[in-house]
């Protein structure tokens, strides 16, 4: 018989079985003669250690750490009462840190998302008028013919200056105009200089890149649009 | 005792689990709490000590600092999600064994009595007045030679008996506790029980030899 099969009687006796495991043994049990003999005499020694005393503990024993629990109680409401007000602050701490990071990642985000539209309004604003962009464009038509003044910028989309009431406003980009002439106007190095100065003056360094202020940023991008 | 401190505590407390016990007294700080919970297992806790130790000054010393790490440990090392008493009969068990192993040479675990108080085991059982004399010696002889048969018994599977006699405690915690499978747990208490009966049934022999000889 293996260890665990042997285990099986105590785990009968003691009721550890499941109903199937039970009705199981009771079966092996009256089949085999010697399992039930073994199984019974366990059960009566078993029985025997019901006698076994229970012995109590003296009384100075447990008025001493009861009288122990309660200072480690008082000791514990101390304690608690103490740290109360600092929760407190630690809660107030926290909020007010967290209502700043907030704010601050919301400002810091949205300037992140607009910069390219401040760009815009900032040159848009303080761009020469439209005959400007009409002289480039008519350079850039005039020069459609020979081959190598082509303009390569004829794969650029057309950067209006004025919008329509209504439309969205687009962001001027010069989208590698620039670098471009460097090479097709090599031979023709005055008409490339006007082209590029032409170009680089409807760019203008922003005076104020730290203002955070969307009403600011709103004003801008309005008058530019008008 | 037991009922007298038991009166001072009010039904309510008498009425709650050992769970909300525990949080009253881990949250409000209530003495009454802990009260409750160590009269329902005072009693257990001790004479399972007791039996193990077979030393009350010893046993008082193994209970009072059981209870002194339950109270300054419950904080910070009980997860309300077990049982109570399990972790509290862990650690009386812990700090039993480790008196055991200290004091493991020194120790007569054939002998119940008290060196200290100069009592035996028997002598700390309360008075039963209504059993009669004759009743109570034959109560007390049989108690007796139980007591000295678990004493002869290795302390492994001692240990199994009486965690399993005071506390029910299924053989899944008794594995745990004694840092053993639970076959193995089972297979103690099976040779425990074995054990037992080859005792019983020397005595016996024995007794009917006495007899035969003085017949």
């Amino acid at each position: 018989m293996r260890n665990e099969d042997n285990n099986d009687c105590i785990r009968y006796l003691m009721k550890e079985m499941d109903p199937s495991e039970e009705l199981l043994m009771e079966r092996a049990m009256m089949e085999d003669e010697d399992l039930l003999i073994e199984v019974e005499s366990m059960r009566q020694t078993l029985k025997k250690l019901d006698q076994l005393p229970e012995v109590e503990p003296p009384s100075h024993v447990t008025s001493a750490i009861k009288e122990k629990a309660a200072e480690q109680a008082e000791e514990n409401r101390k304690h608690n009462q103490t740290l109360k007000p600092a929760y407190k602050y630690a809660v107030a701490a926290t909020l007010a840190l967290t209502i700043s990071a907030g704010g601050a990642w919301f400002f810091i985000d949205s300037e992140k998302t607009n910069p390219t539209q401040q760009q815009a309004a900032t040159a848009s604003v303080s761009s020469p008028s439209a005959s400007q962009t009409q002289d480039v464009s008519q350079v850039s038509t005039g020069n459609t013919g020979s081959g190598s003044t082509q303009f390569a910028g004829s794969n650029v989309p057309s950067q209006p200056e004025t919008h329509p009431e209504g439309s969205d406003i687009e962001p001027w980009i010069d989208r590698e105009n620039v670098l471009r002439f460097e090479d097709q106007f090599s031979n023709q190095q005055e008409q490339f200089q006007t082209i590029l100065q032409r170009s680089t003056e409807r760019l203008q360094l922003i005076q104020e890149p730290t203002i955070q202020n969307n009403r600011v940023k709103s004003i801008q991008l309005t008058g530019s649009g008008n | 005792m037991k009922l007298e401190q038991s009166n001072h505590i009010s039904k309510k407390y008498q009425q709650l689990d050992d769970k909300d016990l525990v949080r009253f007294y881990r949250q409000n700080g209530d003495e009454q709490a802990f009260s409750e919970l160590m009269n329902r297992h005072q009693t257990k806790i001790y004479s399972y000590i007791y039996s193990m130790v077979k030393d009350g000054g010893k046993a008082d010393d193994i209970f009072q600092e059981t209870f002194t790490k339950v109270i300054t440990k419950m904080d910070d090392t009980y997860n309300e999600q077990g049982k109570w008493i399990a972790w509290v009969m862990r650690i009386a068990h812990n700090a039993t064994i480790d008196y055991l192993r200290k004091q493991k040479r020194f120790v007569d675990v054939s002998s119940n009595y008290d060196k200290e108080s100069n009592t035996d085991f028997y002598d700390r059982l309360p008075d039963e007045d209504l059993i009669s004399a004759q009743e109570q010696l034959e109560k007390d002889e049989a108690k007796s030679s139980l007591m000295r048969h678990i004493d002869e018994l290795p302390e492994e599977q001692r240990q199994v008996v009486m965690l399993r006699h005071y506390y029910e405690m299924p053989f899944k915690e008794i594995a745990e506790l004694t840092d053993v499978s639970i076959n193995t747990a089972l297979g103690r208490m099976r040779y425990a029980l074995i054990n037992l009966r080859k005792l019983f049934d020397k005595e016996k022999e024995q007794e009917e030899n006495s007899y035969a000889e003085r017949g």
